[in-house]
């Protein structure tokens, strides 16, 4: 094994050979360092890759594994307290260090970057058009008449209908997938020779993330520009980059030609993404396989590979020494790849050689069956938001009418408007939507009902009808045998602890001045059914949903998503019990 | 599973070597840790002392004496001089301190508890309560205070106990303190974990006083420190007025008042009021911002 043998003289030659006209963006060595309380934050640690002309290239990787960190640094959009080193060169330019007054020359001209949210990137009291033209304004004299006929025509390349009538129109008049084509449309406005596209479609719907890809495509194709997708889903990545870049705990851990990366996977974690995606076509007794653990804390990073603690394949060597980004040569040594080299296909892994053909169920099988509780925690991940009765919340019923008996949960025609009121002092209802039209179902014991449906279509609505948190306008819903809809509020509190709810958002659904403990223990103390057991009990559920009992008095911002809604779930559970 | 033993989240130094610290532990650390709040603690304390003890250690007290020589610059016997009529500037002091935050801290606690479950149980409940409540509220905000006082002023002869000051500024401030509580939780409630409290079975009363106070101590913290400053601002002019504490009981913003034409002639009877109100008012307001950190679980990398 000559891994290591690759020296840091090797690894200036490499750099030397980068010089190349069509070169748009190099990163060499970037790394950002918060400074916190709590000591330095290592977010990103010395990335490195080169982008051409025209190229697409995803960054993929958990939430916090520095993709979004490596981006803002090269826009010069961290915080202060942020110290970035290395270099960022856009077109032969360097970018780390300059002030906000030289990189606004860069910003918009050279490099654009598209956000996340389309809801927040775009300025509520201005017109479409004008928040087009004035991105064309910032960097071109051209006239307002002329900015306004560019931003017709880049509304019109993003593929946004009737773009004359939508240029008079605010953001709040278009949907999720138009509002982020327009900003897509600014990203363009100056012809950038990069764009950096942060999470474009995380925030949308499956079926507008095609035309929003669409739209970035098309922005590709007309400005000839190089593209930066990040993102975590690799769905995403798989039909619209060249290359990819894998990012775990602010490292790239591995990179190379799409194709490559996904069907040969030279590191363990690429492998493990790869397995927790779900797939339609796999049979639905098949089991997701996850990655156990959580990401490594930036504050406390292991010596040695970073993904080492939840690697199956880890070895005391994996503890000791951080493996560098090599890639394979003919005979199976890892030697430096050529950092021009398009084809290169890396990893850090000092046993990258072993993985061969092995697929995510080979290696992280083995370990995802310890328990059952494994199993529930599993399927949780995949489960959005669920109002269902407690047995059928369990999930491991997973064939469904295997309970057969009596509906538990009736509803009958079940209708929601919502009144459109008139402006002014009087407030008339002067129409309304119909948010739920006619729903009815039946939910027997130990069944699991999805219901599925775009953004919009009422299916949170009905959850919150089912518990009553919302008022039906008509329709029925009992719960063995009792009228729902006819109790008062203070009569349905005690029917509270048979029917819970997980919420969508773990961020938003947890208090975030309340500790983990008192969370999970608020439905028993308000039920009164505490009795001193409540501590005990907090620490069962948490064992249970898979998290640390020690942690209970921790707050919720100290988790991440997956943990929070965790959280969500011991909370919904504990009064299920007894039941 | 492998989550108890990888030490996953950020702030694994909390928990130190598995001994849990309890919520109210931990705000206490925090605010310990927060040097202006600390510091400004500390002052108040000695402010305290000097307005609440320092009476029982002093010769003069705050009435006129026969001994005390009039208008005389500070010296041994005096060490902050005396007035015309023969008082002890240190003695008045002393007493007008005491006086005043007993009246700032009384207005600010009960306009603070009132006006913000006022605010919250109007914000939480929405439409015609909240339309109702906030018209009540209004009407305390147009009418002045300083009218008012005026003209019960008229009806009460000889002045009034500190508490009864107390209460009436308390009864027009805590209207702002609703307002902004309000605002607040409007926005507060429409937040899912709410939702989730209401989905456990949670009653109105247990969501406002668990949920949404504490979630808005910022704003009312910020609120209740301003209140503080604007107390002892009002019972100075209500002293003004002939009402609230009257001579020869003495208040900070009465002694101010009293000398405000003597500054430059006989800087003092002017200057030790002042000063000490404007330490007390900033004192607070560190406190406040320290308390507030001190609250905020999410405050753990932050400044700097």
């Amino acid at each position: 094994m000559t891994a290591t043998d690759a020296t840091n003289s090797d690894k200036e030659t490499r750099e030397a050979t980068v010089e190349r006209d069509d070169v748009v963006l190099e990163v060499n060595d970037l790394s950002v360092t918060f400074q916190s309380d709590d000591g330095p934050l290592q977010a990103v640690r010395e990335v490195s890759y080169v982008l051409r002309a025209g190229e697409a290239l995803g960054i993929v990787g958990e939430s916090g594994s520095g993709k979004s960190v490596t981006s803002m640094a090269i826009m010069g959009l961290l915080p202060r307290n942020a110290r970035v080193t290395g270099s960022a060169r856009v077109l032969g330019q360097e970018v780390v260090g300059l002030t906000d007054a030289q990189i606004s020359k860069v910003r918009g001209e050279r490099i654009a970057m598209i956000f996340q949210d389309p809801l927040t990137s775009l300025n509520p009291v201005y017109t479409v058009g004008y928040q087009i033209a004035e991105a064309v304004l910032a960097h071109r004299n051209v006239g307002r008449a002329k900015a306004m006929d560019r931003a017709l025509e880049l509304l019109e390349l993003v593929g946004i209908p009737h773009p004359e009538q939508r240029l008079k129109q605010y953001p709040h008049e278009l949907s999720g997938g138009m509002r982020q084509r327009v900003v897509i449309a600014i990203a363009m406005a100056n012809d950038p020779d990069v764009i950096i596209a942060d999470e474009p479609t995380t925030a949308l719907d499956v079926t507008v993330q095609a035309q929003v890809l669409e739209a970035l495509n098309a922005a590709r194709r007309e400005t000839g520009a190089a593209l930066v997708l990040i993102t975590h889903d690799l769905g995403v990545v798989a039909g619209n980059v060249d290359r990819v870049a894998v990012m775990y705990g602010g490292r790239i851990v591995e990179s190379g030609p799409v194709e490559e990366v996904f069907y040969r996977p030279r590191m363990p974690y690429a492998l493990g993404l790869l397995g927790s995606l779900p797939r339609l076509d796999a049979d639905r007794r098949e089991r997701l396989t996850p990655i156990m653990g959580t990401p490594p804390s930036l504050n406390a990073m292991p010596p040695g590979c970073s993904f080492a603690p939840r690697c199956p394949m880890a070895r005391t060597r994996c503890h000791e020494e951080e493996p560098l980004l090599l890639k394979l040569d003919e005979r199976g040594d890892r030697v430096w790849a050529d950092v021009g080299d398009p084809e290169a296909h890396s990893a850090a892994c000092h046993f990258s050689a072993e993985l061969g053909e092995s697929t995510p169920a080979d290696l992280f099988r083995a370990e995802s069956v310890a328990g059952p509780d494994t199993e529930v925690g599993t399927e949780r991940g995949s489960a959005r938001e669920e109002a269902t009765d407690p047995p059928a919340v369990d999930g491991t019923g997973a064939d469904s009418g295997a309970g057969g008996g009596e509906p538990i949960l009736t509803v009958t025609d079940l209708v929601k408007n919502f009144p459109i009121r008139s402006k002014g002092l009087l407030r008339r209802k002067i129409g309304e939507v119909q948010a739920v039209s006619g729903i009815s179902l039946d939910l027997r014991e130990k069944e699991t009902l999805a219901l599925v449906g775009e953004s919009g279509c009422g299916k949170s609505t009905t959850a919150r009808l089912l518990l009553q948190l919302i008022r039906r306008t008509s329709g029925e819903v009992h719960y063995r045998g009792q009228p729902l809809h006819a109790l008062t509020p203070r009569q349905m509190r005690p029917l509270r602890r048979d029917l819970q709810i997980v919420f969508q958002d773990p961020f938003a659904s947890l208090d975030p001045r309340m500790t983990v403990a008192d969370i999970i223990a608020e439905p028993l103390r308000v039920h009164r059914e505490g009795n001193g057991k409540s501590r005990r009990r907090v620490a069962e559920l948490l064992e249970l949903v898979g998290l640390n009992p020690e942690h209970g008095s921790r707050y919720p911002h100290e988790f991440s998503g997956g943990q929070r809604q965790r959280i969500g779930v011991a909370r919904a559970w504990r009064s299920t019990r007894g039941c | 599973m492998s989550e108890n033993s990888a030490p996953g989240t950020a702030v694994a130094a909390e928990v130190v070597g598995g001994v849990q610290r309890t919520q109210l532990q931990m705000i206490i650390r925090r605010f310990l840790r927060h040097r202006p709040a600390m510091i400004s603690l500390g002052v108040l304390v000695l402010i305290a002392l000097f307005a609440f003890v320092g009476p029982y250690f002093w010769t003069w007290d705050h009435f006129v004496h026969r001994e005390i020589p009039p208008s005389v610059p500070p010296s041994a016997d005096h060490p902050l001089g005396t007035t015309t009529a023969g008082h002890d500037v240190l003695g008045q002091l002393m007493r007008g301190a005491q006086q005043t935050l007993k009246v700032a801290f009384t207005v600010s606690l009960l306009g603070t508890a009132v006006g913000s479950l006022w605010g919250a149980t109007a914000g939480y409940y929405g439409g015609r309560v909240d339309a109702l409540m906030m018209r009540i509220v209004d009407v305390f905000m147009i009418v002045p205070l300083l009218v008012m006082v005026a003209a019960i002023a008229g009806s009460v002869r000889g002045g009034t106990t500190w508490w009864a000051v107390a209460l009436i500024i308390a009864a027009f401030s805590w209207a702002q303190i609703a307002r902004v509580v309000r605002g607040v939780v409007l926005s507060l409630r429409e937040q899912e974990f709410v939702e989730a409290a209401r989905a456990a079975g949670a009653s109105p009363g247990w969501i406002i006083v668990r949920h949404l106070l504490p979630n808005a101590a910022g704003p009312i913290i910020v609120a209740a420190t301003l209140l503080v400053a604007v107390a002892i601002l009002l019972e100075a002019g209500m002293s003004f007025l002939s009402f609230g504490i009257q001579l020869p009981d003495i208040s900070l913003g009465q002694m101010i008042g009293d000398a405000r034409t003597a500054a430059s002639t006989r800087p003092w009877l002017f200057y030790p009021p002042g000063v000490l109100l404007v330490i007390v008012c900033l004192t607070i307001n560190f406190i406040g911002d320290g308390l507030r950190d001190a609250l905020d679980p999410r405050q753990t990398m932050e400044r700097r």
